[in-house]
């Protein structure tokens, strides 16, 4: 391109010089055009060939005069005086436009043209002094010989002048045709011109279409080229994501075993060095595990998998969560922490639970993980933004090392640390506060960071969060795990598995849980085991041998019933939500991403063995008031302060209940008196609350069977109310509210 | 009293009944088709009968003149009206024998007059006088070429209408 510089100058000076050209061209025609049309003008032609009429003219009254004078000097009787006198009027008036202004201009160079005006006006002056009139013919007749003397002096001159005049004419006419071929010849050499001109534009305007053509085919094989690269971009993409997924599978798959093992070993008689071993062992199990869950995430927002799923959730809880979660960490490394929350924030606020633990957890375990000493701080305030609309800020503040400018430039990018030497100290991928950054850009929302070298930092993530109402109590619990109501019925359960470490962790878990598996390697196996035997449950890994899960699954389905009917459940390390879907496309009921661990298995057999045991018994007397297992398995993974507060939310939502169960008796309806009772029921159930669980679900059976014995009804809503108002007094009698 | 009505009549442009007998010199005599001859079939005019018609000024320049000059006088169509001249040729005739042939069209459509008065002076006649027919060059641009040039006939004397 830089050759065709000076070309395109040399271009642009031709252009120029043409466009000068053309313009100077027509600038001449136009001229040549104004010089014609004064030419033609009509007046001045007109005054010309008028001088030239008007010397003939005046020849011929001069000869007219002359002829009359005769007449009347010899007497003739036929002469009136009076006429002699109007010719002489009227020759007068003939040597005026003679002797005229523009008649001098013309005929300036003629030699006789003054002399015989001058003898003209002589004789005129001569005769005038007479008077030459009607009276002098008629008293002095033989004195018109003197005046007919006088002007045969001026009849030679007056000839001359005449002919002069024909010599003019000629002359005129000549030096006009003469200028009008000029004119012509220029303006033919001007049109000529013109021509060139124009010629010469059209073809710089067709090299010029030729070129943008050539461009334009240049810019459609730039363009294919692009497309093909893109393609090629976006295979190279695809074939990233399809290597993460299994990779992430393949790793998962042992991650498994590996966690399940060591929960198993711990349980085990060891000695004082063998547990420190086994913990160092299972912290970094966990720290594996969670650079692989951080990789999944980054693969799945790279896929546009992210999904963000708002729900209703309790900021104090939230916030008490957090709490616990890091207080362990920080308490090892000795330093403070403080959780803060500020006035006048809404109570419960619409946003994905999962997602805002992970980013508070990440940001909280940064601060800890990069701090030495001092303390270590989450404040939570409510904020207006620039356009005036409310938001949450979280703040995360930390006394640790900070970070100089170009360290925070480059911090929210994948991979980066603080910096080289840091990352060997510290650890870690460098994808938490990439995935941070994203999850909170995927909320609405954005993290920024203030830090300085030595001082510590600050991080604080902004979210538009919208205040909500309390859920209905069922949900009130989401933050954290729901547990089984009943104790666990024995399930015979199939399971299908090509890894001999997961058969075995599946194996002693299933146990220990009470039930009863059955272990087979492929789903082509599981397909032949469920024909020979009765299951109440199939635990299937999508990726096995010889068929894989998906297909098993749909066979299964073909099977006559009730065999078509059994449980199924996916188990997989392959945590798309592709192969989510997949599987339950392919018929089967839920999924569980692997590693499980035992309280999560224990707890989905738990909500499996309900399920069947409400299927087999639809009236389940209520044993004792209180399900102490199940408040035991949550004893297990929720701190007492907790669970007590758990409890306390129960009794606060009683009024509620009562309301809405007075309401619907009321109004009659078995709908509303379901819905109320089934509300209920979970609520109860989830926190083990067998006294109210049972009645519920009484109700919400009868309700549900559309029953029209409305008295029956009234009984059991009446004996369900009872056990609600008596709520206080139980979970006190059973120490449950501390 | 019948001074007054011809008057009136001319005027109102409305063709005279009778044109007068001319009492001074005869300036002006018009032949052919007339309404209203007034000595053997001819309608003659004195310049106290022309000066009694509606007048008319402009002020033009024409090719005989180096300046503009104002012209005063009856016009044409007026003097035409008043010896109730009919047809569609006006010939034009002066003392030196110049004839033109002028259009009556052009009596109607343009404000010709019969120029009786150059600057407010009677014309003599070796001023092209003592009557000329002028046509209104400076308002009507069409009118500046040869044809209307010629038609403007001086020293006029006669008017023969065809």
């Amino acid at each position: 391109m830089k050759a065709a510089t000076p070309q395109r100058r040399r271009w642009r000076l031709l252009l120029a010089a043409m466009g000068g050209l053309l313009a100077l061209a027509f600038a001449a025609v136009g001229l040549l055009q104004t010089r014609q049309y004064e030419l033609l003008n009509a007046t001045h032609r007109y005054q010309d060939d008028y001088l030239v009429w008007s010397l003939f003219q005046y020849e011929v009254e001069f000869l007219r005069l002359r002829l009359l004078l005769e007449q009347a000097a010899s007497a003739a009787p036929t002469v009136d005086p009076e006429q002699v006198e109007q010719r002489y009027e009227i020759f007068v008036s003939r040597l005026k436009l003679i002797e005229g202004e523009h008649a001098t201009k013309v005929l300036a160079n003629h030699p006789h043209y003054r002399a015989t005006v001058e003898h003209s006006l002589q004789f005129v002056d001569w005769a005038d002094k007479l008077p030459l009139n009607a009276r002098y013919v008629r008293e002095h007749g033989e004195q018109l010989r003197e005046v007919q003397a006088r002007m045969e002096l001026l009849a030679a001159p007056i000839r001359e002048l005449s002919l002069t005049a024909s010599h003019h004419v000629a002359a005129q006419v000549t030096e006009r045709n003469q200028m009008v071929q000029d004119q012509s010849r220029l303006s033919l050499w001007l049109t000529l011109l013109q021509c060139g001109l124009t010629l010469g534009f059209a073809w710089v305007i067709v090299r010029q279409f030729r070129r943008l053509d050539h461009y334009a085919h240049e810019q459609e094989t730039l363009a294919e080229h692009l497309q093909s690269a893109q393609r090629q971009a976006e295979a190279g993409s695809r074939a990233k994501s399809a290597f993460l997924a299994n990779m992430s599978h393949e790793l998962r798959t042992p991650m498994h075993g590996l966690l399940g093992m060591l929960g198993l070993l711990r349980d085990s008689p060891l000695s004082a060095p063998q547990q420190a071993h086994l913990q160092a062992a299972q912290d970094s199990a966990k720290h594996l595990l969670a650079v692989l869950n951080d990789i999944l995430d980054v693969s799945k927002m790279e896929a546009g998998e992210l999904s963000i799923q708002p729900e209703p959730i309790r900021l104090a809880a939230l916030l008490r969560e957090l709490e616990e979660l890091s207080a362990p960490q920080a308490r090892a490394k000795g330093l403070e922490l403080t959780l803060q929350i500020g006035a006048e924030l809404p109570d419960w606020v619409l946003a994905d639970p999962t997602r805002l633990r992970q980013i508070l957890l990440n940001l909280l375990s940064n601060a800890i993980k990069f701090s030495e000493r001092g303390r270590v701080g989450l404040r939570l305030s409510r904020e207006v933004d620039a356009l005036g609309l409310e938001l949450l800020r979280f703040e995360v503040s930390d006394t640790g090392i900070g970070m100089d400018v170009g360290t925070q430039a480059r911090l929210f990018q994948r991979f980066s640390q603080g910096d080289a030497k840091r990352s060997r100290r510290f650890g870690g991928a460098g994808l938490g506060l990439e995935i941070s950054r994203n999850l909170a850009r995927a909320m609405g929302g954005d993290i920024h960071v203030s830090s300085s070298l030595g001082l510590g930092s600050v991080f604080t993530l902004e979210l538009r969060l919208p205040a909500c109402a309390a859920p209905a109590p069922t949900s009130a619990t989401t933050a954290v795990p729901t547990q089984p109501a009943q104790a666990p019925r024995p399930l015979h359960i199939l399971v299908s598995e090509d890894n001999a470490t997961n058969r075995a962790f599946l194996e002693a878990v299933l146990s220990r849980l009470g039930h009863r598996a059955e272990f087979c390697e492929n789903g082509f196996d599981a397909l032949q085991q469920l024909r020979a035997q009765d299951f109440d449950l199939v635990l299937m890994d999508l990726h096995t041998p010889m068929m894989d899960g998906f297909q098993a699954a749909r066979l299964m389905r073909g099977l006559p019933a009730p065999k078509c009917n059994v449980r199924i459940v996916a188990l997989s390390a392959d945590a798309f939500a592709e192969s989510r879907e997949r599987a339950i496309a392919s018929g089967m009921d839920g999924f569980l991403a692997k590693p499980v661990s035992m309280e999560a298995l224990a707890r989905f057999l738990g909500d499996a063995a309900g399920d069947a045991a409400a299927d087999a018994q639809p009236a389940d007397p209520a044993g004792a008031d209180i399900d102490m297992a199940a408040i035991g398995t949550l004893r297990q993974s929720l701190s007492d302060a907790t669970l007590q507060h758990l409890f306390r939310t129960f009794l606060g939502s009683v009024p509620k209940f009562e309301a809405a169960l007075h309401a619907a008796l009321e109004s009659g309806s078995a709908e509303a008196l379901y819905q109320s009772a089934h509300s209920i029921k979970g609520a109860a159930a989830n926190l083990g609350l067998r006294f109210a669980a049972a009645p519920a679900l009484a109700l919400e059976l009868a309700a549900k069977q559309g029953a029209t014995d409305q008295a029956g009804l009234r009984r059991l809503t009446e004996a369900l109310l009872q056990q609600l108002t008596a709520s206080a007094a139980t979970l006190q009698r059973h120490q449950l509210l501390g | 009293m019948r001074r007054a009505l011809l008057t009136l009549a001319a005027s109102l442009c409305l063709p005279a009944w009778a044109l007068d007998a001319p009492s001074g010199p005869v300036v002006l005599s018009i032949a052919g088709t007339l309404q209203q001859p007034n000595r053997d079939g001819r309608a003659l005019f004195d310049m106290a009968m022309l000066e009694r018609l509606p007048q008319h000024s402009f002020t033009t320049k024409t090719p005989w003149y180096p300046a503009a000059h104002k012209f005063t006088g009856p016009l044409l169509r007026d003097v035409l009206a008043a010896a109730g001249a009919q047809g569609k040729q006006i010939e034009a005739i002066a003392l030196n024998d110049y004839r033109v042939s002028i259009p009556m069209d052009d009596a109607k459509r343009y404000a010709v007059i019969v120029a009786r008065l150059m600057d407010e002076q009677p014309m003599s006649l070796r001023d092209k006088g003592p009557l000329f027919i002028i046509y209104p060059f400076d308002v009507e641009p069409v009118l500046r070429n040869s044809i209307y040039y010629s038609r403007s006939a001086w020293q006029l004397k006669a008017l023969e209408v065809r």
